[in-house]
């Protein structure tokens, strides 16, 4: 049962309205992608523009991750997860792997505002959800949020980022696990 | 990796740097592999999942151009494609100059042509045929690794 489980959160209310879309999806309800895609694109064109930095990319993997989950929505099982970090679980994934297949590693780590990309202003709850995440984010040891979000953002695996931050291998792991841990906590599911 | 029993610390770093991506690209296949029979790695990993998924509403996020949204609807409407094919990319302009797919697997790019401008095709279907026999043309793209152009 995720943590913010409880009336009233946006998180919550956001949740339950995504579940519901996806259940429609499964059910073959177009209209349903629709008000999903309405609701999500900013998030997931995003991120794909983030990790891909370049908005032909991001545009073919935003496409590809909504064809992905039409056709796979009937498997998104709310039991097992919500539906938020099906739906972002799936999106970073394959925009992480379009990103290793070109072999352009980013050299551009930096945030959206500097992509030259239109910002979109965030619906109301999303502004309440979005100052939440931010929290816990900033909540965490600086170390560990710079190497969760190199590996996250940008796909560094541990080596790399050891040989990055020129930090032993079992520091970075040490960092990851536990900003992870903290995310996990003040997140989601309990530990 | 065989299934696991007991949680113990191992599981959860691993799990932990699993969903963070920080594992090397075929350790990342391995676990999530794992995963599919390992009950106790598959919650571990659930559980961060459900931290980690929320980060990029940290972020300001970017509208996607208004034509995609009628990309996407007409998208759906495509029939899917025969069990066994993997559609890898699909779309309107010049080919991809390189595609990615298994040096095991056949590949078969369906184009057609178009007259609007010199060079310009019209990217039908590319196939990744992991069974040969499925293949539905002829186009000289069978055999493990590579690729066949089928010009309709």
């Amino acid at each position: 049962m995720p943590a913010f489980n409880s009336a009233g959160d946006p998180r919550t209310e956001m949740e339950q309205t995504w579940t519901g879309y996806v259940r429609r999806i499964a059910a073959t309800d177009q209209a349903a992608l629709g008000a999903l895609y309405d609701a999500t694109n900013h998030l997931i064109y995003g991120m794909a523009l983030r990790i891909l930095g370049n908005p032909s990319d991001a545009e073919e993997v935003t496409l590809d991750i909504y064809t992905q989950v039409w056709r796979s929505a009937s498997t998104f099982d709310e039991r097992r997860g919500s539906a938020a970090a099906w739906l972002m679980t799936m999106a970073r994934s394959r925009a992480i792997d379009r990103l290793r297949s070109s072999g352009k590693r980013i050299e551009r780590e930096r945030p959206l505002e500097d992509l030259d990309a239109p910002v979109s202003a965030p619906a109301a709850a999303q502004l309440g959800i979005r100052r939440e995440v931010q929290a816990a984010m900033q909540a965490l040891a600086p170390e560990q949020r710079e190497a969760i979000e190199l590996a996250y953002w940008y796909g560094y695996s541990h080596s790399e980022l050891a040989a990055r931050l020129g930090q032993p291998l079992g520091t970075v792991k040490t960092r990851i696990r536990m900003g992870m841990m903290k995310l996990r906590t003040q997140l989601g599911t309990s530990a | 990796m065989t299934e696991h029993h007991k949680f113990n610390n191992e599981i959860r770093e691993r799990a932990s740097l699993f969903v963070a991506g920080a594992l090397p690209p075929d350790e990342q296949a391995k676990f999530s592999q794992h995963t599919k029979s390992c009950g106790v790695c598959a919650e571990e990993a659930r559980a961060f999942e459900e931290g980690a998924s929320w980060m990029p509403l940290a972020s300001h996020g970017v509208a996607a151009p208004p034509h995609l949204r009628d990309k996407l609807l007409a998208r759906i409407q495509e029939p899917d494609p025969p069990p066994g094919i993997q559609v890898i990319a699909r779309g309107r302009g010049r080919l991809p100059e390189t595609l990615d797919f298994n040096r095991d697997q056949t590949v078969c790019l369906l184009y057609v042509p178009t007259t609007a401008r010199r060079g310009d095709h019209r990217l039908i279907i590319p196939f990744i045929f992991a069974d040969p026999a499925l293949s539905p043309c002829l186009c000289g793209g069978r055999g493990p690794g590579r690729a066949g152009m089928h010009a309709a």
